[in-house]
């Protein structure tokens, strides 16, 4: 599941990071206890770190990680321990930003209940000639939420500077920080 | 006999001797060529060119066959080299006789005697010759005869061949030296040529028999690898002093010589005088890299540095040569391969291993391990991203897939990290989980196991102690259900201080929770 990247030939690329890091207006990126995560690719107007993209004067970080928090027999389900780990990712780079004094403008929230009925399953496994039952009609499961999206200000002098945190996939997330001129009002 | 009779008989004599000059210097005066490196004939130039020059071109261990050929095609008629009737005759020095009758200016028999040292291929270690007249009956031959020895212009009577002799450190380092260089002329001017090639070569000989081997250069010298050694010290007949029988050891097996955490391969070799010279060298477990060339000769020695060539798997990575584990100094050693981050058969091989090699190289290999790069180390690491518990669990399931309670005690295992990394608690405490089940599931942390690491190595322990508390502020608003929350109360609970008191007020077994 993890991108492994030639860590041969790593020196020049631990100097490539190093730069893409610090170009992100000092934030000082560290990474979770867990889940364990790599940098997949970083970009901004200077630096390209494993990526071709350009980065079109944005700065955007892209991490990807393996879909374990160690030993999750505690959490019955896989959606549930996929929340559980979205709630570590979340917390840990929720505090990061807190910490270099970003505050948390507005989140969306994720559903890691994949909507599967067990009319679904067994028609997904099917063979031919299964003969499956509809289910019967049941109100729908509630959520089980994570957050998704989280957007953070930080404003200095007449700088305003945005951090957009992104669950892109199951196991990518993205870090996007923009600048924009002061403008009036919070969002 | 009168006046005019003995001017007369000078005369001819002196005609006669002038002619075989002429004639007899085109048989004897050149040496062979390609009979010997022209380095050799720099050292030899002062010698005698009688009985095919070779006292120009010999040198102690040149092969049998090789010495036959030369004489056989300046017309010597030699002996059939004798196989040996049984291996218990290794070893054995036997003499192969070589004759020629020459019959310009004065008929006599040339016989060379070279005694051959019987071993896997027979050698030479010594040589003589003798030349004896076909008629002792003339007066006026055997004192032409004399005449003529006494000038120079036929071989003398008997010859003790010495060749190249090696009398000083100095010339037995540059010959050593100049095997060893992987550019050097045993290497690249031995074999066919192509048309490049051969004119190198023409300037590098030119240069050889203008003044010998050649001088050591700056710095340290390049070689190859520990593997290419033997082969390059037979060249210059150096063979080493414990030789490989007929064993079951890999192909790739050195016999080396360890003392004191240090790995040497030794040779030894004479010249035809039956002076003892021995060359060894040192090599780093570390790719088997040779690092130093030590000589020695009449109690004189030298050590020079060498740039050796490490030892490489197909990916890169170095392969480590220890010895095995033994009570005398000479022994087998193994080659070792770093195992692979997603291989856990890499692992287990390497773990099999470690309990047969030398007890010297253990801590090595390990440190190797828990610092190679290939293995725990990306670019993120390098920068410090990761968190300190992350990488103690990290490296503590590296050493855990090394099976380290199969071979290395705890408390021994214990001494031997700390003692390896006194600054970094990182692997220090790595080793504790994965000695007391904290590398993985959090049910199966040996709290008193932990509980003894607190006591022997307090500064690793707070350190850990100290991670988890931040962590454990960190997520303190996940669910207490959570799986962090619960591995980080199982870490907690083990690393107690509270745990720690009621150990030291019992002072004996563990207390339960």
């Amino acid at each position: 599941m993890l991108a492994e990247p030639d860590v041969t030939h790593s020196e020049p690329r631990i100097d490539l990071l190093k730069l893409c890091l610090q170009d992100f207006d000092g934030i000082e990126l560290k990474l979770p206890y867990r889940p364990p995560i790599q940098v997949r690719a970083c970009a901004t107007p200077e630096v390209s770190y494993d990526t071709s993209k350009t980065s079109d004067g944005h700065r955007r970080l892209e991490l990807i990680g393996e879909l374990t928090l160690g030993d999750e027999a505690e959490k019955p389900s896989g959606d549930e321990r996929y929340a559980a780990l979205q709630q570590a990712m979340f917390t840990h780079f929720d505090a990061l930003f807190k910490q270099r004094g970003y505050r948390l403008v507005s989140t969306e929230q994720g559903n890691a209940r994949t909507e599967r009925s067990a009319y679904t399953q067994c028609m997904l496994r099917a063979v031919f000639g299964t003969h499956c039952t509809p289910d019967k009609p049941e109100p729908p499961k509630p959520p089980i939420p994570y957050v998704s999206l989280a957007r953070y200000e930080r404003q200095q002098s007449t700088l305003t500077s945005i951090i957009t945190y992104k669950t892109e996939a199951a196991n990518t997330w993205s870090i996007s920080l923009d600048d924009a001129p002061e403008q009036a009002g919070a969002k | 006999m009168t006046w005019r009779h003995i001017i007369i008989s000078f005369l001819i004599l002196t005609t006669i001797s002038a002619i075989s000059y002429i004639v007899g210097a085109r048989h004897t005066l050149i040496v062979p060529v390609a009979a010997a490196d022209p380095a050799v004939e720099y050292y030899t130039k002062n010698h005698s060119n009688g009985y095919a020059a070779i006292d120009r071109w010999a040198h102690y261990g040149m092969r049998t066959e090789h010495v036959i050929d030369v004489l056989a095609n300046t017309g010597y008629d030699c002996q059939q080299l004798l196989a040996l009737k049984n291996e218990g005759e290794t070893g054995t020095i036997r003499d192969i006789l070589c004759t020629k009758t020459e019959s310009w200016p004065v008929s006599r028999n040339l016989t060379i005697q070279a005694s051959i040292d019987y071993g896997v291929i027979g050698r030479l270690v010594a040589a003589k010759a003798s030349s004896t007249l076909t008629s002792n009956d003339s007066f006026l031959i055997k004192h032409l005869a004399d005449l003529l020895r006494e000038m120079g212009w036929i071989e003398p009577a008997t010859l003790q061949v010495t060749g190249l002799q090696i009398d000083s450190v100095e010339i037995l380092t540059r010959m050593v030296a100049d095997t060893l260089q992987p550019q050097g002329w045993h290497a690249r001017c031995k074999h066919d040529l192509d048309e490049q090639e051969f004119s190198a070569c023409n300037v590098m000989a030119n240069e050889r028999v203008k003044s010998g081997f050649p001088r050591l250069p700056e710095g340290s010298l390049p070689t190859g690898t520990a593997l290419e050694i033997p082969r390059a010290m037979e060249r210059v007949h150096f063979v080493p002093i414990r030789i490989r029988g007929a064993d079951n050891k890999p192909e790739d097996s050195l016999l080396v010589r360890s003392t004191n955490g240090r790995i040497w391969m030794d040779f030894t070799s004479k010249d035809l005088v039956g002076r003892k010279v021995t060359a060894s060298i040192e090599l780093e477990s570390k790719g088997g890299t040779p690092i130093s060339l030590l000589v020695g000769l009449n109690g004189q020695s030298t050590t020079i540095p060498l740039a050796g060539k490490p030892r490489r798997a197909n990916d890169g990575a170095f392969v480590y040569l220890v010895p095995e584990a033994g009570t005398q100094s000479e022994r087998y050693s193994v080659w070792l391969h770093l195992p692979k981050k997603h291989s856990p058969a890499s692992f287990e091989q390497l773990a099999n291993n470690l309990p047969l090699i030398d007890k010297e190289f253990v801590e090595p290999m390990v440190k190797a391990v828990i610092d190679d790069p290939a293995i725990n180390s990306r670019p993120e690491a390098s920068l410090g991203l990761y968190p300190p518990l992350q990488q103690i669990e990290q490296k503590a399931e590296i050493l855990h897939a090394l099976n380290t309670e199969q071979w290395l005690p705890r408390q021994h295992g214990s001494r031997l990290i700390a003692e390896a990394y006194p600054e970094d608690p990182v692997v220090r405490a790595a080793w504790a989980f994965a000695t007391c089940g904290a590398s993985r599931n959090s049910s199966e942390v040996d709290g008193d196991c932990l509980l003894s690491f607190s006591i022997t190595d307090p500064g690793a322990a707070s350190f850990v102690r100290n991670e988890i508390a931040r962590l454990q502020l960190l997520y303190r608003e996940l669910p207490e259900d959570h799986p962090l929350r619960i591995r980080l109360r199982a870490l907690d609970d083990a690393f107690s201080t509270e745990r720690h008191d009621k150990y030291d007020l019992t002072a004996q077994s563990s207390s339960d929770d």
